[in-house]
């Protein structure tokens, strides 16, 4: 087991290593010059050849990689902004906080609203309660977040005055979001564990569980939901690598402060740090998700060997 | 008040498919007395399993029994709650399945899933159930219980893995065990092996037991009666030295006459029965081992058999002894 983790441990490590290595890349492979960027369009031959020179734009590849991963690693520093003149390393620092916050939330509303209606269409397979649930769970994944980001604010926060229209905060301006986004990404959860949940309660060994007498409900529980976890563990993982990635269309409707929107505005600055920046913590959020949910893996299905 | 455990009368069950209806088990008959083992011949599709799983009560959607009466002890399985049957699942009667690769869970331990039915039903502490689980894997012959209660299923080997279905099953003490196919799975030494320790558990414990195979040779070496199926329903049912040197049914001969011998020539050819099984959900109007039977007459072909009980005990459905 031990040996397990330590190797998935080495490996997310060489995973984050090529993770940098591609992000750093990026920047010679996109249109422009950083210096005349950094400069402005009017800036002398010379004043960019300064700036060429501060930032080791001159240097050779490998060296300019070693500084960078030197300014990364050892100091957290990830350029400043083309934009705003600011640390982008501390502006993140504000944001993924928040992003992490609604992204939390989001993941916890679609386990609790998906897994439970996922098993209960899995139990009442073909009845009327399984279809309203697909369509229902159809509709969620069709409608588009912006459409019904709109259609919510303006019911409950304009209408009916009862949730604060966007912005940061408590409980009461996280839950619209939260719920604009959960009931498209639930669908996906319904799916997941209604699929699964068919496939074990056809199989040999609940059949087994059935024949020893024992009650319906350890059957479903202990039998067939905890076989029919690791698909689940799969797609929760990636779902929750994702929220973390930032969101950027919610986060525009609500005005929500995290990454996804702060990505959105370095995007049309063509503010590359920025851009970098964002890229790196999505990358890593999906790294780290991965290793996590390998690990929780080793402890749920015997059958992984160590 | 007979003394018969467990007896089955006129069982149909029917599955409700697209396709039309599949009369899986279309009339059977049978009794168990204590101690008594029966033989469960028949090819696939015979409606072995699905009498079976009737028994157990785990007929599920498409399928349903529409007829018939399933007696343990006198009262009607059939009549019983969900809760009830439960509560006898496991319990009194008991089943083990053909597959043990597939039929133990992969996510919990062989000590668990063997407690598990023993809490439930004798309504034991957890601690005391494992340890009852650990005599029960002694009694199976599992060689160093100790150390393999806390395996799971992957970690053991195929003959292992069906001693420990037989662990299960029998756990509880029930009055009727059923074995479908248990052996078929497993290798030819180790085949050998399971049905000994089915046999002797039996001897021990007194189980009234059904074995369900295709292959002959185990019925002969194992049960007292033999029941010979075919289209879900008996066509020959007597003690197994009966059926084995006097068959009646043109299918039984089929049947003894396809093994291979000993003493024929290497190269002389297998007499198989000709055809296919029929298709269930479309039954012809006469006998169905019609298009089979080499003895077929006339009446065969208008009007379905309806069987007799030739001198003492050795019913055959068959025209040639109308």
């Amino acid at each position: 087991m031990l040996n397990y983790i330590i190797r998935r441990t080495v490996w997310t490590i060489v995973t984050l290593f090529f993770v940098v290595l591609i992000a750093f890349l990026i920047n010679f492979v996109v249109p422009g010059n950083p210096a005349r960027t950094i400069a402005g369009p009017k800036a002398s031959p010379q004043v960019i050849k300064v700036i060429e020179e501060k930032y080791g734009l001159d240097q050779p590849l490998y060296k300019q990689f070693g500084m960078y991963l030197d300014r990364l690693v050892v100091h957290g520093d990830l350029g400043m902004s083309y934009r705003t003149n600011e640390e982008v390393s501390s502006e993140l620092a504000n944001r993924v906080p928040k992003t992490i916050y609604l992204g939390l939330t989001i993941f916890l509303l679609n386990v609790l609203i998906g897994v439970p209606m996922g098993i209960y269409a899995a139990i009442k397979r073909s009845k009327f309660a399984d279809h309203l649930i697909l369509i229902s769970s159809l509709i969620g994944t069709s409608a588009p977040t912006f459409w019904i980001g709109y259609i919510l604010l303006f019911i409950f926060g304009y209408k009916l005055n009862l949730l604060p229209i966007g912005g940061y905060g408590g409980l009461s301006h996280v839950i619209l979001p939260a719920i604009t986004v959960s009931l498209a990404s639930s669908a996906g959860y319904v799916r997941v564990v209604r699929t699964s949940m068919l496939e074990v309660t056809g199989s040999d060994y609940v059949r087994t569980a059935r024949a020893k007498g024992l009650p319906e409900r350890t059957v479903i529980i202990k039998h067939a939901f905890r076989s029919a976890l690791i698909p689940l563990i799969t797609f929760a993982g990636m779902d929750l690598a994702s929220l973390m990635g930032g969101l950027i269309v919610t986060e525009g409707i609500f005005g929500w402060p995290g990454i996804g929107s702060m990505a959105v505005t370095a995007i049309g600055y063509q503010d590359m740090p920025t851009i970098m920046g964002t890229v790196l913590v999505g990358a890593v959020a999906v790294v780290i998700a991965n290793f996590v949910v390998d690990i929780i893996y080793a402890f749920v299905d015997p059958r992984i060997s160590y | 008040m007979s003394d018969f455990i467990l007896e089955v009368k006129d069982l149909h069950t029917y599955f409700y498919a697209d396709a039309g209806v599949v009369k899986a088990v279309n009339g059977v008959n049978f009794n168990l007395a204590k101690g008594q083992s029966l033989g469960v011949v028949g090819e696939s599709g015979s409606g072995k399993s699905i009498t079976a799983l009737s028994i157990m009560g785990l007929i599920q959607h498409p399928g349903k029994i529409t007829q018939g009466q399933i007696l343990l002890q006198g009262e009607d399985l059939l009549k019983k709650s969900p809760k009830e049957l439960q509560k006898i699942r496991g319990n009194e009667i008991a089943m083990i399945f053909q597959d043990p690769m597939t039929s133990l869970n992969p996510v919990l331990r062989i000590g668990e899933q063997i407690a598990e039915a023993i809490a439930i039903h004798q309504k034991m502490k957890r601690k005391e159930a494992w340890q009852a689980a650990l005599e029960m894997l002694k009694r199976v012959g599992i060689p160093e219980p100790e150390d393999r209660i806390k395996r799971y299923p992957h970690e053991l080997s195929g003959g292992m893995r069906q001693r420990v279905m037989i662990a299960i099953a029998l756990s509880c003490n029930p009055k009727v065990l059923i074995a479908d196919e248990p052996t078929t799975a497993l290798d030819v030494t180790i085949q050998a092996q399971i049905l000994n320790l089915i046999l002797k558990l039996q001897q021990d414990y007194h189980t009234a037991t059904m074995l369900i195979t295709h292959d002959l040779g185990v019925v002969a070496e194992t049960c007292q009666n033999v029941m010979v199926m075919y289209a879900g329903r008996p066509i020959e049912y007597s003690d197994v030295k009966t059926v084995l040197e006097t068959p009646k049914h043109p299918y039984t001969w089929g049947l003894l006459a396809s093994l291979p011998k000993l003493s024929d020539d290497r190269n002389q050819r297998l007499t198989p029965i000709e055809g296919l099984p029929p298709d269930l959900a479309n039954l012809p109007a006469g006998c169905p081992f019609v298009p089979r039977c080499p003895h077929k007459q006339p009446i065969c072909h208008e009007k379905d058999p309806d069987g007799q009980w030739l001198n003492t005990g050795h019913f055959v459905r068959c025209h040639l002894y109308s």
